[in-house]
Parts: C-alpha cells; structure tokens; sequence
C-alpha cells in the first residue's frame, strides 16, 4: 500500500540481520584487529551480542561502528564472557592508534611540531624557562592496567603473550610522526606523565618547574628540579612529543601558530 | 619399518610424555632472547631456536662460518628435559634405521621451530596462500659441505624428523603426497605436466598424518610434504617442534637441521 511502512518480512529480517553483523565483524575487524583475534572461538558469540545491545545508530562509517565497539567491549562484556582481562585494555589502545591515524589535525600538528623543532635553535637554561611548552593534536596520552602496547606487539609479531599478560599498569604516550602511518607509542614513568600534564599551553617551563614543586608534598625542595625538568622537555622535544612557542602565543613571523595541549586520559588506573 | 627404500616410509615413534614435553618447552622459553624471527613471503613471522640450513643457509643465503658457528649451542643451554629428549630421539632413529646416529660436533644440532598464534599454518589458503605452508621436498643438504668433513656420504637416502612438543587446541599434522616424489617431481615439471610444485600438489591427493606430542614422525624428506595447517587458531596457541634432518655419512647417520 503506498505511503505505509510495510512490514519486513522473516527472510528480510534474517538478511538484514546477517548484514548487520557483516558490518559489525568488519568493524572489528579493521578497527580492532587484535582484539578480534583475542576473541578468539567467542567471536561469533561476541558480535551477536555487540548487534543486539548496540544496535546501530543510523549514523554510516567505520569511525561510528568503531566507537560503538569500543562502549561494547568496555562495559564489561569482556568480564562476563571470561575473555582475557586485558581486552578492554587493548581494544582502548587499539582505539587511539586508529583515531590517531585517521586524525588529520593530528598529521598536521604533527608536521608543524617536527617542522618547528628543526628550526630551533637548542635553547640555553635562561632562554628555556622562559618557552612555553605544548603539545599538539598529534599526540595522546593514556593509561592501561595492562602493558596494551606489549601484548598488541606480541600478538602482532605471533609471540608469547605469557610474558606481558599480567596485569601492570601503564602510561603511553600516542604520538603521530610525520611520514608514518601508524602512531608512535612511548612508554612514559608517572613524573613524565605529571610534567606533560602541566604542559597546558599557557605555561613556560619555570612556572611548570614551581606547579610541579608546589605538588611534591612532603618532598624537601629540590634545587635540580629544574634541571630535571629542563631535560625531560628537551628529551620530549627531540621525539617531536613537544615544542616550545614564546609566552605571549603570537606568531614569531613563521607562520606558525601555538597550540595548546590536548590529553585524554582513560584514567583507568587513577 | 624399510630403510632400503629410497623414499623411506613414515614411522612414527614415542618420545617423550606430556610432562616432558611441557618441561623442555619451559626451557625453550628461558631462551626467548635466542630465539630468531623468521618471515618468509609476507608470512607472519615464525621463531626458531637453533641454526636451519634451509633458512640460514638457502633462503637467507648467509654465510657457512656464521652458520657452522652455532654448532654446539644447543649443548651449552639445554637443560634436563631437552637433553634427556635429544638422547631419546637419537636412541630412537638407531633402533628404526639400525645405524648407528650422532649429532655431529662440528654441525648445528637439530633446533626448534615455534609458530605461535597467526603464525601457524592454517587449512585454508585460498584467501592468502601465505595462511598455508609450504609444500617441498627437503633438500637442505645441498648448502651443507659434507666432504669437508666426510669421504662416503649418501644423499640419495635421507631421513627428516619432527617431534611435536606443543600443539594448537586444533591440533597440527604433516601433509604428504605420497606419490609426488622428488623424482617423479622434477620429471612432471621438466615435461610441462605441471607449471609448479603448488599445482603438481592440487592435482594430486594427499594424506595427512596427525601430530602428537611426544610422538617423533620420521620421513626420507623427498617425498612431497608440508606442515599441515589448522582451521583456526587463538593466539595462544603455540606449535613447538623438535625438527631434524639426516645424511648418512661414512656410516653413521649425521643429524643436524
């Protein structure tokens, strides 16, 4: 009849069905290929289950399908179907390499940090305290309760996953490189991750030196601070992890405009 | 079992229990730093631990010093388990062949070859025939020097051995065609009958004889052959072998891979 719906019938339902779960394994399959594997024999089972509680939104594309992969396997699906504990882990990191690479604010930072960095000079201690640090699009900082970066190496390479199956938290630096297509991964200690916390775009390196003296509680003052400090922006500035821009943000006649830090801790282990 | 025949036939003996088993393959992985990457052909990469002529000798064309220099490294990390396995296998192909069988000092022992996860061989290539392995006839002692060493050696009589020490969930094996032989080989692509080995291999059936720990399979080696693969694999699964070859020289087999 025209202009009413019609009813779909068994054998459409069942196609439509079979196509929604198509879509949904190619999704995991592209976004998250390690994890897809870790699913192992339970696949099946799991995309049945990923089609009926996420139903899709309507919404077309692989990031949409990815995104919705990752609210599934976060909310505790992993748990229920005795996957390994570490699936959300490498799911999350699976997650950020992917957005990360398909980011093209993060391939222009990325270039516009590396193409900065060459171009400075090696600033002395006086000039440095006075830089203001920043990060870019190009790279994201986030934290595991598993080694994510190791067992995706491992699987990745067919090793053993035995060595880095056991729960031990992490902080990796994600980080776009000019002329790679897959994100860098750094391993950072908490001190790193405290001092690029503190890299929030507005702050030069002696005022990040003092925020970081005033949080070390119970901590006698320490007069190499801000040579530890010092180093460990220079460390991150030679990976292209940073650079620096004059405290008033303006332009310096390169072209090249300041950007401001942007984090996105998972927070998993705070 | 025949040893006369030229394409020795395929004999199977037990080795080593389970627990056994599992407690070389503890060794095997203490030496993880010793193990070597692999990749062949776009595959995913595969591990050994201990020197293979057919890769570093055929395909990775290194040279004879750096391969002659792993020679007795097996020795120097082997511990309990490994060692009472290699005395058995050895013990083992005296009694089958009624020669007598050493591990020659001046030659890389017999090694292990590990696929873990996407790296074992799967049943179904048709998407990549990367997925499969390979499908040869061994002839890894072609880069070997014997008479360097020895003054009778027979290659036309060869043996190959594997002893499975950990399989995937889904199992392993070793394909043959037992009628594509090395000779019967060379004859049909010297004519033309078959453009390459994989289409000799397609044409012709095969059988395939499943693995068990423990369980050392023996073969001449030139009979065509290939690690059979799985449906499906984890990527937990492992697939350990001891793997060996042997020449018989000046009377005694020389055991070496």
């Amino acid at each position: 009849m025209a202009g009413a719906r019609r009813e779909q019938t068994e054998d459409e339902r069942m196609t439509a069905d079979g196509h929604d779960r198509d879509v949904a394994a190619r999704a995991l399959k592209e976004s998250y290929p390690c994890t897809a594997l870790l699913l192992g024999d339970r696949e099946v089972e799991v995309i049945e289950r990923f089609c009926t509680e996420q139903p899709a939104s309507g919404q077309v594309g692989a990031a949409t399908d990815a995104q919705r992969w990752l609210k599934f396997l976060s909310s505790g699906v992993a748990r229920e179907l005795d996957l390994p504990a570490y699936t959300e882990d490498v799911a999350a990191f699976e997650e950020a390499l992917a957005e990360l690479a398909a980011n093209d604010e993060a391939g222009r930072d990325a270039e516009m940090v590396a193409d900065r960095n060459a171009r400075l000079q090696a600033p002395g201690v006086a000039e440095l305290a006075g830089l203001v640090p920043v990060l870019g699009k190009h790279v994201r900082i986030e934290r595991y309760t598993f080694d994510a970066p190791g067992i995706v190496r491992a699987i990745e390479e067919c090793d053993r996953l035995e060595p880095v199956e056991q729960a031990r938290p992490c902080i990796v630096v994600l980080m776009r490189s000019v002329g790679q297509a897959r994100p860098y991964t750094l391993s950072i200690n908490a001190p790193v991750a405290a001092l690029l916390a503190a890299c929030d775009g507005s702050t030069d390196c002696a005022g990040i030196v003092r925020v970081l003296q005033a949080k070390r509680t119970g901590h006698q003052d320490d007069d190499s601070l801000d040579r530890k400090v010092f180093g460990a922006l220079e460390a991150l500035r030679a990976k292209n992890v940073l650079t620096y821009v004059h405290p008033t943000g303006t332009p310096e006649g390169d072209g090249v405009v300041p950007v401001r830090a942007r984090r996105r801790e998972r927070g998993s282990t705070s | 079992m025949s040893v006369s025949n030229r394409n020795l036939e395929l004999v199977e003996v037990a080795i080593a229990d389970p627990g056994l088993c599992v407690a070389a393959c503890r060794e095997i992985y203490a030496q993880r730093p010793r193990w070597v990457a692999r990749r062949l052909f776009g595959q995913p990469p595969f591990y050994t631990l201990g020197a293979a002529s057919y890769l570093d000798l055929g395909f990775a064309a290194g040279s004879m010093d750096d391969y002659l220099h792993d020679a007795g490294s097996v020795w120097r990390w082997a511990g309990d388990a490994t060692l009472t396995i290699f005395e058995r296998v050895r013990a083992a192909l005296a009694d089958q062949l009624d020669e007598p069988v050493e591990y020659p000092p001046t030659l890389p022992s017999p090694g292990f070859h590990i696929f873990i996860g996407g790296a074992i061989p799967k049943n179904d290539c048709s998407r990549r025939p990367e997925d499969c392995g390979s499908s040869h006839c061994d002839l890894q002692y072609r880069h070997i020097p014997w008479t360097r060493w020895y003054r009778s050696i027979d290659l036309t009589r060869t043996i190959s051995f594997t002893l499975p020490l950990k399989l995937p969930a889904a199992g392993g094996g070793l394909t043959i065609w037992e009628s594509l032989t090395l000779e019967r080989l060379r004859a049909d692509l010297a004519s033309k009958l078959f453009p390459d080995i994989a289409s000799a291999a397609n044409a012709t059936s095969s059988a395939t004889i499943p693995y068990s720990v423990g369980r050392l399979v023996v073969h001449g080696g030139h009979v065509l052959h290939q690690a059979a693969g799985v449906p499906k694999v984890s990527v937990t699964d492992e697939r350990i072998t001891l793997q060996g070859h042997g020449v018989l020289a000046d009377g005694v087999w020389r055991m070496y891979w």
